[in-house]
Parts: structure tokens; sequence; C-alpha cells
């Protein structure tokens, strides 16, 4: 019985717990403050910009005193910074900080109450060089000479950004170009040119010249340091927002005709061994190669080139594990042999695209050969993995007007065309079998063409041909044309708002899309 | 101002400056010497090392087959204006190297120059094959003379300085050089040996004679594997490259580099498998 007794009880002491502290307090409101006239977020230009901001600060009961109340503004990025840039009521802040994202915070002390209030933004800093069209080309004096159309909200152009760099004055222009990729550490910004080549610091687009291809090399081979500077890198940066076609995966291609290659993961950054242009059957002897790097833009696993010595196309399929390049087998019957030898062809122009005819999803290569009755050929591959494809080969009709003369060759990614250039004159040259058509197109007019290239990085799909002209009074003129769809006819349409004046004479352009 | 109260207050003037005279009090301990050898961690200043009981004497990180290795001798007690002796003689108590063999015979009598506090004695060492297996020691013990005691018989270890192993007390007047020319596994060293004893990783396992192969055919040297900055990654795949190249070549030659057990030298892109204690069989 007694358990009973117990029960009862505990269940009292259980329900007593329930019972709700009614409390006996005092409640006072205290001031409170409104903070607006702050935006979410800001995006501003590192050196250019002063981030101006008047917070609108309305309370419920301070009596118009201002004195009671203290201001902090205060910027952290990440884990790596935090800085209180201001103590004043209204920011005024000249942006020289680096271009990463920011967290700004505004902070007011209520002195009187010691409660804070606080509002959040986000500030993005990034500097003019950020985003847009880096231009490689000649001054007036025939000095290579870089220059980039900034396209961050405005487009601006940004003139002397070699010859201002600290490097002494440089020949033959090649190539301005961002890495791009996912990693900032292996990111690099170079120049590229037939007397040497350097790499930029990417936020103030200065440097020295041990800023060169000898600072990323561990190499047990003698190589001549007159031919040890970079002439193409590969991968390109294939979408606006820069990613490339394999974010660890990278080759070096070098005026001796030198490849060199990294899996960047391996390495443990951007770093280079022995060249690759090499067979496993005579290690010892570099072949060099053709001035290109071909690869499926989509995604470089592997990378084709040229042997100039044997003419041949060589395959490097294993960064970071192999040492020299798989010479390519040829089957009967294919579209064109691997091994030019046979042939008496020789290497013109090679150019990587978006095309994806026969299943090349990442982007088909393509080569322009001649023989030695100067009848020149189109081959379209694959360059993808350890097995490369042959797509197909074509030859030029000799309706192709002064093919074998041309200074520049592009192709398109959409359509069977290859337009051409001599001098100042523009052709398209439709190579569909049976179909062979030739363009003699009028929109650039009597300037010297300088360069033609297709847009295989910002929105290849619109099919952009990027046209460089040159004349001794208006300089330098870039312009993007679209090319029509109509598989009968090939036409140029200006694209709106893409012609850009007073320019060096541009030999090549290239997407930067980050920092 | 009168004379008279110019004059007093010149007076108390005086007293004041008087006042500001320092006391500096002449040392009034006693007049020794001691080892005052210090090691410690390369990345730290001397001034954060501890002082020592001994010092290893690494052939291998030397160049040459002999060398004249210095040590430090301070003093304790005054400054004097004139040369001072004092006497180092071999411990056979704790030396194991042979006169003769192994070091030269040692120079007994050394002198604290005038207005100086220390010295520096020095013992020439010998590289020997027997060193490569084996470590000698050499012990070396001050002995007071008419112008030196020993300082510190019993030596406590100095707080402030940790950067480096701490002996808590140890006899300063005593030290113990350890000489061997043994050659340990670098600070890099990447390779690594899996199940079964199978050599793997860029440079499989560590040994010897590989270490001699790679400074022998490639030109490098032992410090070059001692920090990551001497010996990055790419730097580790070159390395792995070449020297594989030539053991593939040195295999098809029929001239292989065999490791002492026998087994094919491993680097990783050769086309066999080591594993140690097993030696390679020629095929037939």
């Amino acid at each position: 019985m007694k358990i009973y007794q117990y029960t009862i009880v505990f269940l009292f002491v259980l329900l007593g717990s329930c019972s709700k502290d009614l409390g006996n307090y005092d409640y006072t409101d205290i001031n409170e403050l409104a903070i607006t006239g702050i935006q979410s977020n800001y995006t501003v230009l590192r050196n250019v910009d002063t981030l101006r901001i008047k917070p609108v600060i309305s309370a419920t009961m301070d009596g118009g005193d201002q004195s009671r109340y203290e201001y902090l503004w205060i910027l952290t990025a990440g884990k790596d910074m935090t800085d209180t840039i201001s103590r004043e009521r209204d920011l005024e802040y000249p942006i020289l900080l680096n271009p990463v994202p920011y967290s700004l915070y505004y902070h007011v002390l209520d002195k009187q109450t010691g409660v804070v209030w606080r509002f959040n933004s986000r500030l993005t800093v990034n500097t003019p060089f950020s985003r847009g069209l880096l231009l490689m080309g000649e001054d007036e004096e025939g000095y290579a000479e870089a220059e980039m159309l900034s396209m961050l909200n405005d487009t601006i152009q940004m003139k002397h950004l070699l010859s201002e760099s600290g490097l002494p004055r440089l020949r033959e222009p090649v190539s301005f170009l961002h890495t791009g990729g996912i990693s900032d550490s292996y990111n690099k910004l170079w120049v590229l040119t037939g007397s040497g080549s350097y790499y930029l610091n990417r936020i103030t687009m200065k440097t020295k010249t041990d800023s060169s291809m000898k600072r990323l090399l561990f190499i047990s081979d003698q190589i001549s340091p007159e031919t040890l500077h970079p002439v193409v890198i590969a991968p390109q940066i294939r979408t606006a927002a820069g990613a490339t076609g394999n974010s660890y995966n990278r080759a070096i291609l070098t005026k001796g005709g030198d490849i060199f290659a990294s899996q960047m993961l391996i390495t443990g950054g951007d770093y280079y061994n022995n060249p690759v242009n090499r067979v496993a059957t005579a290690q010892e002897e570099r072949l060099a190669a053709a001035p290109y790097l071909l690869y499926a833009i989509g995604n470089m696993t592997s990378v084709i080139w040229y042997d100039t010595k044997n003419q041949r196309f060589l395959n490097y399929s294993s960064f970071g594990l192999a040492t020299n390049s798989a010479v390519l087998s040829d089957a009967a019957g294919s579209a064109f042999p691997w091994n030019q030898a046979g042939t008496g062809r020789t290497l013109v122009y090679a150019e990587n695209t978006r095309n994806t005819d026969g299943g090349s999803t990442n982007g088909n290569s393509f080569a322009i050969m001649k023989d030695a009755a100067n009848v020149h050929y189109i081959y379209k591959f694959y360059a993808n993995g350890g097995s490369p494809v042959k797509r197909a080969s074509y030859t030029i009709k000799p309706i192709a007007d002064d093919f074998a003369n041309a200074d520049f060759y592009a192709f398109s990614s959409n359509r069977t065309v290859v337009f051409y250039s001599v001098h100042n004159k523009l052709y398209a040259y439709d190579y569909n079998p049976g179909n062979e058509k030739i363009y003699s197109l009028a929109e650039t007019g009597a300037d010297e063409i300088t360069m033609l290239k297709f847009d295989t990085q910002i929105d290849y799909l619109t099919n952009s041909l990027y046209i460089a002209t040159y004349n001794p009074a208006t300089k330098g003129t870039l312009r993007r044309f679209i090319v029509g769809s109509n598989p009968d006819f090939v036409n140029l349409l200006p694209a709106e708002n893409s012609t850009w004046q007073g320019l060096i004479k541009v030999k090549d352009i290239n997407w930067r899309a980050v920092n | 101002m009168n004379k008279n109260q110019l004059i007093a207050l010149l007076c108390v003037l005086s007293s004041f400056l008087w006042s500001c005279e320092k006391e500096i009090m002449e040392y009034k301990g006693r007049e020794g010497v001691y080892f005052a050898v210090q090691h410690g961690s390369s990345s730290l200043s001397i001034s954060q090392w501890p002082y020592q009981p001994y010092s290893n004497v690494e052939f291998l990180r030397l160049t040459g087959d002999d060398v004249l290795f210095p040590m430090k001798v301070m003093i304790t007690g005054p400054v004097k204006q004139y040369d001072r002796t004092f006497r180092v003689e071999v411990n056979p108590d704790s030396t194991t190297a042979i006169q003769g063999v192994h070091y030269e015979a040692i120079q007994e009598e050394w002198t604290i120059p005038a207005n100086a506090v220390f010295t520096t004695i020095q013992v020439r060492l010998k590289r020997t094959p027997d060193l490569r297996d084996t470590e000698r020691t050499l012990g070396l013990r001050l002995v007071a003379t008419s112008d030196f005691a020993l300082s510190f018989p019993e030596w406590d270890a100095i707080p402030s300085l940790t950067g480096g192993s701490i002996v808590p007390e140890f006899d300063a007047s005593l030290h113990t050089l350890r000489i061997n020319d043994i050659m340990v596994q670098p600070s890099v060293w990447r390779g690594s040996i899996q199940s079964g004893n199978r050599e793997s990783g860029l440079w499989g396992a560590f040994s010897r004679k590989k270490m001699e192969f790679l400074m022998e055919n490639l030109g490098l040297s032992y410090q070059d594997f001692a920090s990551e900055q001497m010996m990055p990654l790419a730097r580790s795949m070159q390395v792995k490259s070449d020297a594989a190249a030539i053991l593939i070549a040195r295999y098809n030659a029929k001239t292989p580099v065999l490791e002492d057990d026998g087994r094919l030298m491993y680097i990783e892109s050769v086309p066999w498998t080591s594993y140690i204690g097993v030696p390679w069989v020629p095929e037939q």
C-alpha cells in the first residue's frame, strides 16, 4: 500500500515542477535603431573607385543626440583579414584592396544602452583587368605591345600593358593569355612573344624578367635558354566564367619546339620536368614540334603535336606520368595517316575548335596540310585520350582562291567553313564535300587583316568571328561578326557594339574572366 | 646670486652628479673554462640553441675524408690582458675511436688570448670504412691548470634556450664527439615499403646503395634531400624519371643495378617489381 502513497506524492512533486514562473518584472523601452541606405552588395574597382556609403539611421528615442553613438566599419576576408576601416558615421574609403570577396559590417554602438546595431554587406573588388579581352600585337614602332578591352561594366581600353610592365621591349608578339581554371595558385597571366615570354602580376600587371619559364622547371635536359620561352599554353579558357578544359593538366610549347607537360596535382604546382616531345624508342632525342598543341577544348586529357622532323602527329596522353609521346598507328583505309611521311604532305596550320562532328563531344581539331604540288588538305580529328580518332579528310578545291597564300585561317566550330585572309582580302571556303563553295567577303574593307579568330571561349554557339585590321591612320580595329547560319550561304553580320578602334596591330586575342 | 650662494649651489649640484655614478662590481667568480658547444634546430638562430655535452660528426654531410672539427671553449672569471692556457685531453672512459685511425693526436695545450673570453679548439677526424656501420666516440675533457679551474662540473640547462634537444644536466668540462658515416634515410624520401616488402612510391625503399646511385648518376648530394625546399615534388619527379631511365638502360644492357640483397634496384616507372630480400634471378 505504501508504494501507492509514495507514487501519489511523487506525482504531486512532478506536477509541481510544471508550475510556471510568472515572475514580477518591469520592462522599459530602450532606444532602437533602424539602419537603411546601405546596399547588401557593392562591386568596386581597385585603384579606381572610392566606396561612399551614407547610412540612414532612424532612432526611436535618442532625442537627436548623435553623441551617444559610436560607429565601426569592419571589413573581413575569410579568416585571413579583419580590419576596421573607419570609425565615422559615413564611409568614404578609396579601394586599394586585393580583388577578393569581402564582408562589410557596419556597427552602431548606442553608448547609453550598450546595444550594438548592425548592418552587413558584401563587397566585391575587381580590377579593371579582371574581365575582358586580352590583346597582343605590335605598336607603331614594331614592338610587341599588350592591351586589354576591360569589360566589367563599360568597355575600357587599357593601353601600354606590356611596355609599362617593367619588362624590356619585346618583339614578335604571339599571345597574351590568362590560364584560367579553378585553382588560383595555378593561374598565370602570360605575355608570349618570340623574344621572351613572362607572366605578369595578375592584379598590378607588372612583372620582372625572372618571372619566366625557368622558374617553373625542374629538368635535367640541357636546353638553350634562348628558345626556352612559351609560345603556346594549353588548355585555353572555354567558358565566359573562365573555366578550362582541364584544371590540372597543362602543356607548354616553347619557341624551340619543346613541349612541357604537367599534372599539377602530381608535381605540386605549375611546375615541369623534362620535355615530352620525344618517343620511348629514342628518349635521348627531342623532336621539334610545330607551334600547335591540339586537344579537345572541352576536356584536355591528351595533346597531339606535330613532329616537324619526321612529319607525323604524335600523342601525349598521360599527364604527370609519361615522359614521352606515343607514335600513333594507322589502320588501312582511315581518313588520313597520322604519319605523313608517306604522303609527302607537311603541316601548314592547325586549330582546336568546339566542332562536335562524329560525336566529338569535347571538340574536334583541324589541321591544314599541303603536298609538294601545293594542293591543300583539311584533316579533322578528335584529340581525345590515348586513342585519338580521325574524323575526315578534305581536299581543298581549286576554287579556293589564294588558299595557299593565306596569312591567317580560322575554322568555324558550327559550320563546314574555314575563313582565310590574304592581305586585305577575306574569303570563306565551305569544304562540305560535293557542295564546296568559295565566298569573297568585303566586310573588312581595304585595311590589312592582322588576325582571324573564332570565339571558342566566351560563347562559341553564336559562331562569332573576330577580325582585326590595321590602318596607319586609324590604327588597329577589332570587330566581331556573327557568321550566318544559312547552310547554303556564308555571310558576316556585324555584332552589335562590337567594334573597337584605336588599338595596336592585333595579332591575337584571348578572354580573361577572373583575376 | 652672490658668490657664496653660487659655490653652495655648485656643491649641491656636484653631490647630485656624484650620486649618478654607477657602482660596477667586478666579477668575483671562479676563473675557469668550460665547453660552450651549442647546436639545435637549423631553422632557429644560435642564440636559441641549448648548450650540449656532445656533437654529432656525420661524414655523410661533409666533403672530404677528414675534417678539422671545431669546439668552442669559454671562460668564467675576469678577462685578463695576457694569454692564459688550459689543457684538453682524451677521456678514455667515453672514447671508442682509435687515435691514428679515427682521429689524429689532439693538441693538449690551448690558449685563451689576452682580452678574450673564448677560443675554438680543433680536432682532426678521419672518415674510415668502419664508420659506415659503426659509430665511434671521442671523449674530450678539460684539465685544470694554474690559469683555469673547471667552471661547471655540474651544468644546468639554461631555461631560455629551447631551440634544440635539451640535456638538463651534464659536466661542461667534458665533450663527446659522436663520429659516423652512417647513411640514414634523409628528411625527404618519396618512397615506401608495402605489404610483402614490396617497394613502392616514387623512389621505393631507401638504401645507401640507392642514394649513392642517385648521387653518382644524377649529380645529387645527400643535402639535396634535406628539405622540401631543396627537393620539391616536381624535382622529385625528375629524379624519378632520370633514375628510372638509367636503371632500365642498365637492365637492357645486361648490367642491372642490384641492391645488396641482390634484388633489382627499384624506382617508380621501371617495369619490374622489387621485394626486399628477394634476389633477382636472371632469365636463362
